[in-house]
């Protein structure tokens, strides 16, 4: 079924077309708050966090197109708020801080290490502004309007930022 | 902007990174999990508003991008004609509420906010009592802003173009104005180094003496705000700007996730190994840029309203540990039609005491965000976006100009310009007029303009519709004369002479290939462009280096290329960003961070017969970074030299003869030029 009827009809309450929906969704959600996070069980719980809050505020939403960047501006800020988190409670967490279930040695878990390292040398907006893009598929204009700057200078500092994650990963 | 080739790597990497949802986040779980019926504790759905604005209804049709074409943070809708500024205001905050209510019934970029976080915060919909206690009609007293025209002082802030480089035994931030500092990663006082740390997240303190370094000092972020953006010192004081993207700890019974908080700590530093923290200042929204002039920092953010709620809808500001302070009625204002919901809201905060109150820190606010500040000692202009009702992909850009004299913060008046400018270098105030180069997409077709304003904002000259086909991509003006690069077929410097306001007239032109995104005088008689460089491929002229070009400009009819070097396969963050170029003592050097893929092997075919890569013996070109020397004399780019660092180097500064890198890991190294 076409996406955007699922959220029209999720929008009148429909919760097998949320669900539909969030199906196609979740794993985009779930490697932006774990990449944004750097760990599973925090990743776990900005994307349950987030998609109960959609769920409730589904009739706020007045355009259906605008699904994608919503929903990521919800989830962008139970990330920002579980940062917050992670850093009172634990002064800052060390990028060097490797998830345990990362460590397993698979091509694909080696790639991982490499990503977030990459991530590493980006700060804190930059490695959101890039997941935005790269993770949620999602327009510069919409991540200015997640991340309050103008499309301009999501723009640039997306063209910097992707440089320099490239040349990054490229030396590895 | 974004290179595909960039987002494609990348892309694929994240592809292949084997993540996937775990079971606890399937559909199934999920669902359990959703208890009565969609948007049950949010407002009801509603149907699609119907919108006033014809305009509109195109927009609705392409979705989603469209939509955010107000993202680009219109000021202000505007009729046909290009009025001139009057700024609207409001007798009390109801007036205000109910401009923001209507804004957001026009705009789709306010249906992002539906986000209200109904679950983590219980009582979103009820301000604090104290904010609904304050009676409107006292506020409605509040004095109101003299919007006449006075005479403004000759704002003859001479650009950094007239100013012979100053010999000083430690390196400032490369700045576009004299005497108006900009914050940046890195700062020295010439005995210490403070550069923000992305690895730890902190400010750090190093002492430099003769070419070694030793960390003193360091300031945690959590002081600060969860992001550090940028550095000023000054007078053995430090203050660190930063964000705080989510602060529902603090105000959370006011506050909603996406606001965010711009602040201003400052510490003393007279031992940098214990900075004590003086004082905090903190306004709502997103950090645009600052100045600092005569010892006040000019902070101006946007303030996005993703949602309207009643009494929620205004900046606030607060000092230390005392609550959010909403600014008076008074000091907010409005342009006629802004469409936007987002304030710009501008802070001068006098930093000589150390110790930030509402004596020493005055707050304003405008209804409409920004997209670029220039900032001289008299005067701040900020430019925005704005999209034309009848024609939303015509953009037009409207500037606020704001006397920012003796700590104050006053409005003056509004202009707007079709086209959009490239950056703050576009522009310049020097002797009563304001100066302003843009590109405008007609009739598709990138037109290139400069215009010429008074002092209360009036049009008084142009020079229209220069070289079509191409965009501005760097200014500066120096004097009398605006020098224009502006990049896509040719790529040619442009001289402008502006001695006369009423008819600035093209002196000459010179064309060159690669282009230049930053240009510095050097003395009198050349012009330094930093850039990129440019080769022909099927899909048009691409970059693929660095490129230093050196203007003669003694004959402004026929100004000539001197000299230029190329760099291919070199990237600098300078291209991007002035904030990257070091002057050396006297303008005897120049330096900027580089980095650059160097072929360590032959690139002979490393397969074998069975066709079979060999990865351990195929050449990977090694990514080289450093800092790229060079000076200029009698007209020619000499003494080019590259000094590698072992890491990629964020900025370079000098202290005496010595060059310090400091570098993405936090690193600092040396070297002695000659």
């Amino acid at each position: 079924m076409d996406e955007l009827k699922w959220i029209k009809l999720a929008r009148q309450g429909d919760k097998t077309a949320f669900c539909n929906l969030y199906d196609r969704y979740k794993d985009r959600l779930y490697r932006y708050a774990f990449y944004r996070l750097r760990n599973a069980s925090d990743a776990e719980d900005a994307v349950s966090e987030c998609v109960l809050s959609a769920w409730k505020q589904m009739g706020n939403l007045r355009e259906a197109e605008a699904f994608p960047a919503w929903i990521f501006r919800i989830l962008s800020a139970c990330c920002n708020r579980l940062i917050k988190q992670q850093i009172s409670t634990k002064g800052w967490v060390s990028l060097e801080e490797v998830p345990q279930e990362i460590q397993a040695g698979t091509e694909s878990a080696e790639q991982r290490l490499i990503l977030q390292d990459a991530l590493g040398s980006l700060s804190e907006e930059e490695r959101n502004m890039v997941l935005l893009s790269v993770v949620a598929g999602l327009k510069s204009n919409e991540i200015a309007s997640i991340t309050n700057l103008t499309a301009g200078s999501v723009r640039s500092s997306l063209s910097r930022s992707m440089k320099k994650m490239r040349i990054y990963m490229e030396q590895r | 902007m974004i290179d595909k080739k960039d987002y494609d790597y990348i892309k694929e990497r994240f592809d292949g990174d084997g993540l996937k949802a775990p079971d606890r986040l399937s559909a199934d779980n999920i669902m359990k999990q959703l208890d009565g019926p969609a948007g049950s504790s949010g407002p009801a759905p509603k149907p699609a508003p119907l919108y006033k604005r014809r305009w509109f209804r195109p927009v609705i049709a392409a979705a989603a991008c469209l939509a955010l074409v107000l993202g680009t943070v219109p000021f202000m809708n505007l009729h046909k004609t290009t009025k001139e500024g009057d700024l609207e205001l409001f007798s009390s905050y109801s007036e205000l509420n109910h401009r923001v209510k209507e804004m957001s019934e026009h705009s789709m970029y306010l249906t992002y906010g539906g986000y209200e976080g109904n679950v983590m915060m219980e009582d979103a919909d009820q301000a604090p009592e104290d904010f609904e206690a304050i009676p409107e009609d006292q506020l409605a007293a509040a004095p109101q802003e003299d919007l006449a025209a006075e005479p403004t002082p000759n704002s003859d802030a001479p650009s950094m173009g007239e100013q012979s480089a100053k010999s000083s035994d430690h390196s400032e931030t490369y700045s576009q104005v004299e005497g108006v500092d900009e914050a940046d990663i890195v700062k020295t006082d010439g005995r210490y180094i403070y550069f923000t740390s992305y690895v730890e997240n902190q400010v750090v303190i190093a002492k430099a003496d003769k070419g070694k370094t030793e960390r003193v000092g360091a300031i945690n972020a959590g002081q600060i705000g969860s992001t550090i953006e940028d550095l000023y010192v000054k007078d053995g004081k430090l203050t660190v700007i930063g964000t705080d993207a989510d602060p529902m700890d603090l105000w959370s019974s006011i506050q909603r996730y996406g606001r965010t908080l711009t602040t201003v700590t400052i510490f003393d530093v007279s031992d940098p190994s214990k900075p004590k923290q003086l004082s905090q200042y903190t306004q709502t929204g997103s950090l645009l840029s600052s100045r600092m002039t005569d010892g006040k920092i000019i902070l101006v953010t946007n303030d996005f309203l993703h949602s309207y709620k009643k009494n929620q809808c205004i900046p606030y500001v607060s000092f230390d540990e005392e609550g959010p302070d909403r600014l008076e009625i008074g000091d907010i204002c409005g342009i006629p039609k802004a469409s936007d919901p987002a304030y710009t809201v501008i802070g001068c905060v006098d930093t000589a005491t150390g110790k930030f109150n509402k004596d020493t820190v005055k707050t304003k606010a405008v209804l409409g965000g920004s997209s670029e500040i220039y900032c001289n000692k008299n005067n701040l202009f900020i430019t925005a976006d704005v999209t034309e009702p009848d024609d939303y992909i015509d953009d037009k850009t409207c500037i606020l100009k704001v006397s920012i004299q003796n700590g104050t913060v006053q409005y003056k008046k509004t202009a707007t310009i079709p086209g959009n400018v490239n950056d703050q270098f576009s522009m310049d105030e020097a002797g009563g007029y304001f100066k302003i180069a843009v590109t405008d997409f007609e009739a598709g077709h990138d037109i290139n303009s400069l215009y010429i304003l008074d002092e209360n904002m009036k049009q008084v000259g142009s020079v229209k519709n220069f070289a079509p086909d191409e965009h501005i991509e760097a200014v500066r003006y120096i004097k009398d004369k605006a020098y224009v690069i502006t990049y896509e077929q040719t790529d040619p410097l442009f001289i402008i002479d502006l001695k006369d306001p009423a008819n600035p007239v093209i002196e000459g032109h010179v064309k060159i290939t690669g282009f230049s995104t930053l240009l510095v005088p050097s003395g009198k008689d050349y012009l330094l462009g930093l850039g990129f460089s440019t080769t022909s491929t099927e899909m048009g002229e691409a970059t693929d280096g660095v490129k230093l070009s050196l203007f003669d400009i003694r004959n402004p009819s026929a100004p000539k290329v001197a000299d230029a070097k190329e760099f291919t396969g070199m990237d600098s963050e300078v291209q991007y960003n002035h904030k990257a170029l070091l002057v050396g003592p006297d303008a005897s050097y120049y330096a900027i961070p580089y980095s650059q893929y160097v072929d360590s092997t032959d690139s002979t075919d490393s397969s074998d017969s069975t066709g079979i890569v060999d990865y351990d013996e195929y050449p990977i070109p090694d990514l080289e970074t450093g800092v790229l020397v060079f000076s200029v004399k009698s007209g020619k780019l000499t003494d080019v030299n590259k000094h590698p660092s072992k890491e990629a180097v964020k900025r370079c500064l000098y202290i005496g003869d010595y060059i310090y890198n400091i570098c993405e890991d936090d690193s600092i190294e040396s070297f002695t030029v000659k």
